[in-house]
């Protein structure tokens, strides 16, 4: 049994260690990879059907007898299921996916019939044939850190964690079958509170190995990656998930531009999902590098709609696009406006992990939310200016149903389907409500930060070597490299929150009524059937601001009281603190804080 | 030619011995060159934490040790899921951010699968 359950961990480690080198998004601060130069097993399957088999005859001649036969059991069984969800894991299809996690539910199943040792912690850690200085000549010239072996409890729970994250991902993987489907699961997947590394190579080389696989033979008259129909999955971010955005022909596309378009998006995509599986600290820095990629993408976007065959395409297929205005200058249409979208929610947010990594000071909350106010604004409208351009003749039909001859030449009328566009609208019409409670919040938040620097509560430090300027075009200057949405400056700064007649009550008023607005927003939504249309990511994030504004318009009214009236105080006697707590509990992009005042007692 | 033949070696602990009987708690014998910074990276010899060439535990192999006799066949099945779980831990510890070859690998029943 125990020749079986070595062989088993040793190709789980095999396995493993593939799957984090081609998941290709793990680093040295998640996990060490280096194995200093010892085989971990015979590469290829053998090895793993041999330890398959090896944990199989353990199984077979286990008995029960007594505790430590019926845990050995267990232990078998449960490294051979995990081998199999390893296996299923990679190539994936969408049947070993689903297979994947249908084995996930096993294996924790498993994992509570051995929740605690049957062994004491001391005789595990006595057990023989551990020696841990075996490989210090191979380790080269490093001293030694001591290390800290999982107690036996806190590795059950590690493994429970992780294959219930693993059945999770696999389950909204394998329900993924178009863009905005993926990039909606992977935002939530991406914000997971904790690091797991296996799960993170594991689900991405999920979604990208399929596209490595169907890429086409070198030396063939294209070097694009065409999906083959049918040789990827419906998650694989390729270019006919890219062009059944626009519900564009993928091979051929309407013409060359377009063609180009979808190939370069298809890999900008890719970057995209490469960035989501990162841990959060590399996700930020990784977004910001991503802009240039999606800067290039709008200037394929207006070359691919500058296209005669494009323009053409959307005309003959209803969109409602002018491409040229009067005086004939290109406008941009549906795809640029697509390709807007999506860099305005990337720069917000890497924005807004600035927040959760807690990389900024207080007093750049204004500016923070003031130009992720901007942001959710531009993705929004680019978002709405495309959805307008769709050609409403498909809505219509859909809607209405044909008309067929029945029995005795009679026409009948065709049944509408059900719900399936007005879903989509529903959908859309949720989304756009959470966006305008999240910019309310932004900007309620913004003149909060403006109104407290303005009482002296929130005092930048000294900065003797940069100004203001500086420090502004040092914090936003990666954003200057996009066209759409086009780049804010430190003057637009200036403008918007130049104090000119406006008194500090005044300004904490308008935050006032921003987050009673936002409130109104979300109490609004759910009280219409629009609500049903969230995800269970977006109804927790309204549900934490919610409270967070709610904690806020206390403490504003306790500001206000205390600035305004017959007993007016030029500063107010509080100290100021910012609590993101409710926020990181309930959000995944934006993270807006509670203000916490605290009484300054004055001193005698 | 062996190329080490104009190599001489002194032992001089007797020297050094003599030289530490001579100084005192807080004394400091250095060259005129040595500075601030040549005191903060200095390693101690001997110092487990930085003296990298310290011999630590058992220099033996993973040949060498299964020879003498620490990773023994036959075991009660006590101690075979002893070995089985200590090896869960070692992998989840993997997991966690410690390398392989101070984990999982330290199992020599896991070196030498085919015993």
């Amino acid at each position: 049994m125990l020749h079986g359950a070595c062989l088993g961990v040793r190709s789980t480690c095999t396995l493993l260690h593939e799957a984090v080198m081609g998941g290709q998004v793990v680093d040295d601060e998640d996990m060490l990879m280096h194995i200093f130069g010892f085989r971990l097993d015979i590469p290829g399957a053998k090895a793993v059907k041999a330890a398959q088999e090896a944990l199989q005859k353990g199984i077979d001649a286990a008995t029960e007898k007594g505790k430590e036969g019926a845990a050995l059991l267990s232990r078998l069984k449960f490294r051979l299921c995990l081998l199999q969800i390893l296996q299923h894991m990679h190539p994936a299809t969408e049947t070993s996916i689903s297979a994947a996690a249908n084995l996930c539910d096993s294996a924790c199943s498993l994992l509570e019939t051995f929740s605690s040792s049957v062994l004491p912690e001391e005789k595990l850690a006595a057990a023989p044939g551990f020696a841990p200085e075996v490989h210090r000549k191979a380790m080269g010239m490093a001293p030694p850190r001591t290390i800290n072996i999982f107690p036996f409890d806190k590795t059950v729970e590690h493994w429970k964690i992780t294959l219930k994250a693993l059945g999770e991902s696999c389950r909204w993987l394998v329900k993924c079958t178009c863009w905005r489907e993926l990039r909606d699961q992977l935002i939530i997947f991406s914000a997971a509170p904790k690091n797991m590394p296996l799960v993170r190579s594991l689900i991405h080389r999920a979604i990208v190995s399929p596209l490595r696989a169907a890429a086409p033979v070198p030396n063939t008259s294209t070097a694009a990656t065409v999906a083959v129909p049918g040789a990827a999955p419906k998650w694989a971010p390729s270019q006919a998930m890219i062009a059944a955005e626009f519900g564009w022909p993928c091979d051929p596309a309407p013409g060359e531009e377009a063609a180009m378009f979808l190939e370069q998006c298809a890999i900008a995509v890719q970057g995209w999902c490469h960035t989501m599986c990162l841990n959060r600290c590399r996700q930020r820095r990784r977004l910001r590098r991503l802009l240039e990629d999606w800067r290039n993408m709008t200037d394929h976007a207006f070359n691919a709609e500058a296209s005669e065959e494009v323009q053409q395409w959307f005309n003959k297929h209803g969109w409602t696009w002018r491409p040229n205005d009067d005086e004939g200058y290109p406008l941009a249409g549906p795809v640029t406006a697509w390709v807007e979208s999506i860099s305005s929610w990337t720069m917000a947010a890497h924005l807004s992990l600035g927040i959760q990594l807690d990389l900024y000071a207080p007093h750049e909350f204004c500016a923070v939310y003031w130009y992720c106010d901007y942001l959710l604004g531009s993705g929004q409208a680019a978002m709405a200016e495309m959805e307008s351009m769709r050609p409403q003749s498909a809505k219509a039909a859909a809607a209405m149903g044909g008309v067929r001859k029945g029995g005795k030449g009679k026409p009948v009328k065709k049944p509408a389907p059900v719900v399936q566009e007005g879903g989509l609208e529903e959908r859309l019409a949720a989304n756009s409500m959470v966006v305008k409670a999240d910019r309310m919040m932004c900007q309620a938040l913004m003149r909060v930060g403006l109104g407290l620097v303005w009482l002296g509560l929130v005092m930048p430090p000294p900065a003797p070597f940069n100004s203001e300027r500086e420090r502004f075009q040092q914090r936003f200057k990666v954003f200057d490299q996009l066209v759409r949405p086009a780049p804010l400056t430190y003057d637009d700064f200036q403008r918007s929150t130049a104090p000119g007649d406006i008194t500090p009550p005044r300004v904490l008023l308008a935050a006032y009524e921003a987050f009673a607005s936002a409130q109104s927003t979300i109490a609004t939504l759910e009280s219409t059937p629009m609500v049903r249309a969230l995800t269970a990511q977006q109804a927790q994030h309204i549900a934490g601001v919610k409270r967070i504004a709610m904690q806020n318009l206390m403490a504003l009214k306790l500001l206000i009281s205390s600035i305004s009236g017959p007993a007016a105080v030029k500063k107010p006697p509080f100290a100021v603190g910012w609590d993101f707590k409710i926020a990181l509990q309930h959000s995944t992009t934006l993270f807006f804080p509670a203000l916490v005042l605290k009484s300054v007692k004055k001193k005698s | 030619m062996d190329q080490r033949s104009h190599l001489h070696y002194l032992d001089v602990q007797p020297f050094l011995q003599q030289v530490c009987d001579g100084m005192a708690v807080g004394e400091l014998l250095c060259g005129d060159h040595f500075s601030l910074q040549d005191a903060m990276i200095a390693i101690e010899i001997g110092d487990p934490k930085m003296d990298v060439g310290l011999r630590r535990g058992d220099p033996r192999s993973a040949d060498e040790l299964i020879a003498a006799g620490l990773a023994p066949v036959d075991l009660s099945l006590e101690a075979q899921l002893a070995v089985v779980d200590r090896l869960m831990s070692m992998e989840a510890t993997w997991h966690s951010g410690v390398m392989l070859s101070q984990t999982v690998f330290t199992s020599l029943y896991l070196l030498d699968t085919a015993r």
